[in-house]
């Protein structure tokens, strides 16, 4: 393993008496990169967020943090951490929450604390009371509490639930804003667009288990291939042409009637050239955009992912 | 790891210092103990002898023949003098009968306190002996139990302990600082009592103006004794604190553990005396087995008061080694039980308590 993978699971299984939450999981996380967790409700990702932070113990499997499995603890004070909901003392402020955070765990200064709360557009709600606060407001604060003391390795479970549209959109922007450099994010999410637009790489798991990991747009690419819709003078006589062609995969037909072509998207020339060679012309031509949660719905086999 | 331990302790002091809970079990503690000095104070005041009237003037009438016999007569030395007055008049049964009384005389003036010893209950030092007797220790230890209880089961209601230990405190060291600030809390109660008991005994001296009477009574062993019994208090508070924490962390809630560490400790108070009434096996059983009856022989004095003295009663001796011990070994197993059980379970999230 080389210094890069800060994240390292083997066999992680967790059992809850018969139910099996997280079975036989195995996965890496590199450092300085956006790592979406993937899966629908109840597949799995707070249960291992939870054990690699330490407050679930692993019923099989181990994991490495930085590359070791020894001395967790001192490993989990470079991890800054929110799993489920955000969960803070109810009759302290949002600054004396952070600020007792950062003293137990002898990260960071009071400075950071005020630094943190700006960060997260808390500055001006920062000496009311967690209680007084507003879902989006106890998010926002668990992402500042995360954020605390410079942390190598954010994990944010679910970290955009109960957020109005802009704060969605904030919170992504930091979150992207996150990784890179030294420091590593690990977005636990069912929210498919917001892996695919916050994370560099995902994992998805489903029923505790993995089902595949790695870069998003290499994965979906992976999976449907390239893809080029057509439109023709004459679709049947070009669904002919294509399909004589060796370099082109499947021709298949859309909704609308439109060919859908697996070929390179830099081969559309050739494509077009071979079809009006034989006097059939292009209307119409554009590259597939496959998104990740119809990939999603491939390999999970599942229509919980629309949930999302 | 030392500073580590006591950065922890240091926070929780600061966390709960913030809460309402402490402050409301602690004017609780205040007012009962303030209760209780004022209270004897107001004995005091109310007779010219309001702890012989614990032992009532005695009156045998029988047609032309009375006599009245106090304590204070039979601590003179005066009652046997004022009996052969009546009792050579009667002769057999009655003689006897009268006699036999004059003898429960005795046992009741046991309990006597001379005015001088009356006083001195709400006088400094003896008024923090009082207050910190073992007579009045479910008044700190239900605070304490519930206090326990309720610092370590509303992390899991709030889901703050998931929360702290993803900071990578660690576990035996959050627990430990927690113990660690509950005995300090616990100190901190028996301390501010103290403190304002000896303030109101100071007041009771100068209330109402102009008696008589010193506003210390006691020489420096009474004030010995009076920190002494101030240190076995908070020894004796340990064990409580141990069994709070040790019920919040198996229920892993606030409620649970409040519920089920009263239950206990009133569930002694009721088996005690059935158990120990059964067999003297069984008696000797729960005086070495049961919490609550080794933290009453630890808070025991074995001093016995002036009539007791002139008396000749023999006053039992407490084993408060053997109890320390049990106490101790108590304490250690609440505390190993309560940390192997945390460091093995999983930290659920908040429960919304």
């Amino acid at each position: 393993m080389t210094n890069d993978m800060v994240i390292q699971t083997n066999g992680l299984t967790k059992r809850f008496g018969k139910v099996t939450a997280v079975d036989d999981l195995s996965m890496e996380v590199r450092r300085g990169r956006v790592y979406g967790l993937l899966g629908p409700n109840g597949s799995g990702k707070t249960t291992t967020m939870g054990m690699l932070l330490g407050v679930l113990r692993p019923t099989a499997g181990s994991f490495r943090l930085f590359g070791s499995s020894e001395r967790h603890e001192e490993s989990l004070r470079r991890v800054g951490a929110v799993i489920e909901s955000p969960a803070f003392y109810p009759y302290m402020s949002g600054r004396q929450n952070l600020e007792y955070f950062r003293f137990i765990s002898g990260r960071g200064s009071s400075a950071d604390v005020d630094d943190v709360l700006e960060m997260v557009g808390l500055a001006g709600r920062g000496d009311d009371r967690f209680r007084t606060y507003s879902l989006g407001m106890k998010q926002r604060l668990g992402i500042g509490y995360a954020l605390l003391g410079e942390p190598e390795i954010v994990c944010l479970d679910e970290p955009t639930n109960g957020l109005d549209p802009e704060g969605m959109i904030q919170v992504r922007e930091l979150i992207r804003g996150l990784g890179g450099g030294n420091r590593t994010v690990l977005l636990s999410s069912h929210l498919l667009h917001e892996v695919e637009q916050v994370c560099d790489s995902v994992t998805i798991i489903s029923k505790g288990k993995l089902v595949v990991q790695g870069d998003v747009a290499e994965l979906v690419r992976a999976a449907k291939g390239e893809q080029v819709r057509v439109k023709t003078t004459d679709n049947v006589k070009a669904r002919e042409i294509l399909s004589a062609l060796d370099w082109v995969g499947e021709v298949g037909a859309a909704e609308d009637g439109a060919l859908v072509v697996t070929a390179p998207t830099e081969r559309s020339g050739e494509l077009t050239a071979a079809m009006s060679h034989s006097q059939v012309y292009v209307t119409e031509m554009a590259p597939v955009q496959t998104s990740l949660e119809e990939y999603f719905l491939d390999v999970t086999g599942s229509e919980e992912g629309r949930a999302g | 790891m030392t500073l580590h331990v006591f950065r922890l302790a240091v926070g929780e002091w600061h966390k709960i210092r913030r809460r309402l809970i402490p402050w409301i079990l602690l004017g609780i503690i205040v007012l009962v103990s303030q209760g209780i000095l004022w209270g004897f104070y107001a004995a005091y005041h109310a007779s010219d002898d309001p702890f012989g009237a614990l032992t009532p003037p005695y009156e045998y009438r029988d047609g032309e023949v009375s006599i009245v016999v106090t304590c204070e007569d039979m601590l003179a030395g005066l009652g046997e003098e004022k009996l052969v007055s009546i009792s050579g008049r009667f002769a057999g049964e009655e003689r006897e009968a009268i006699d036999a009384e004059i003898g429960e005389w005795l046992g009741t003036c046991n309990d006597y306190l001379t005015p001088d010893e009356a006083r001195a209950v709400f006088t400094l030092p003896y008024s923090i002996a009082v207050v910190s007797d073992g007579a009045f220790l479910a008044f700190f230890a239900i605070p304490i139990l519930i206090l326990a209880a309720s610092v370590l089961g509303m992390e899991y209601g709030w889901g703050t302990m998931r929360a702290t230990l993803a900071r990578g405190v660690g576990r035996w060291q959050l627990l430990s600082g927690k113990l660690i600030m509950l005995m300090a809390a616990a100190m901190s109660m028996v301390i501010v009592v103290a403190v304002l008991t000896g303030i109101s005994s100071l007041l009771t001296g100068i209330v109402p103006p102009g008696e008589e009477g010193s506003l210390v009574v006691g020489d420096g062993r009474a004030w010995l004794d009076a920190i002494k019994g101030l240190a076995k208090l908070v020894f004796a508070l340990v064990p409580y604190v141990a069994l709070g924490v040790f019920l919040a962390v198996v229920t892993q809630s606030s409620a649970q553990g409040i519920a089920l560490s009263m239950g206990y400790y009133v569930l002694e108070l009721i088996l005690a005396p059935v158990l120990g009434g059964i067999t003297d096996w069984l008696e000797r059983i729960v005086d070495v087995a049961l919490l609550g009856q080794n933290v009453e022989e630890w808070m025991s004095t074995a001093s016995a008061t002036e009539a007791q003295q002139t008396l000749g009663t023999v006053v039992e001796q407490p084993d408060t080694l053997r109890a320390f011990f049990v106490v101790l070994a108590y304490t250690a197993a609440l505390v190993a039980a309560t940390l192997w059980i945390f460091h093995r379970r999983d930290v659920t999230g908040a429960k919304g308590e």
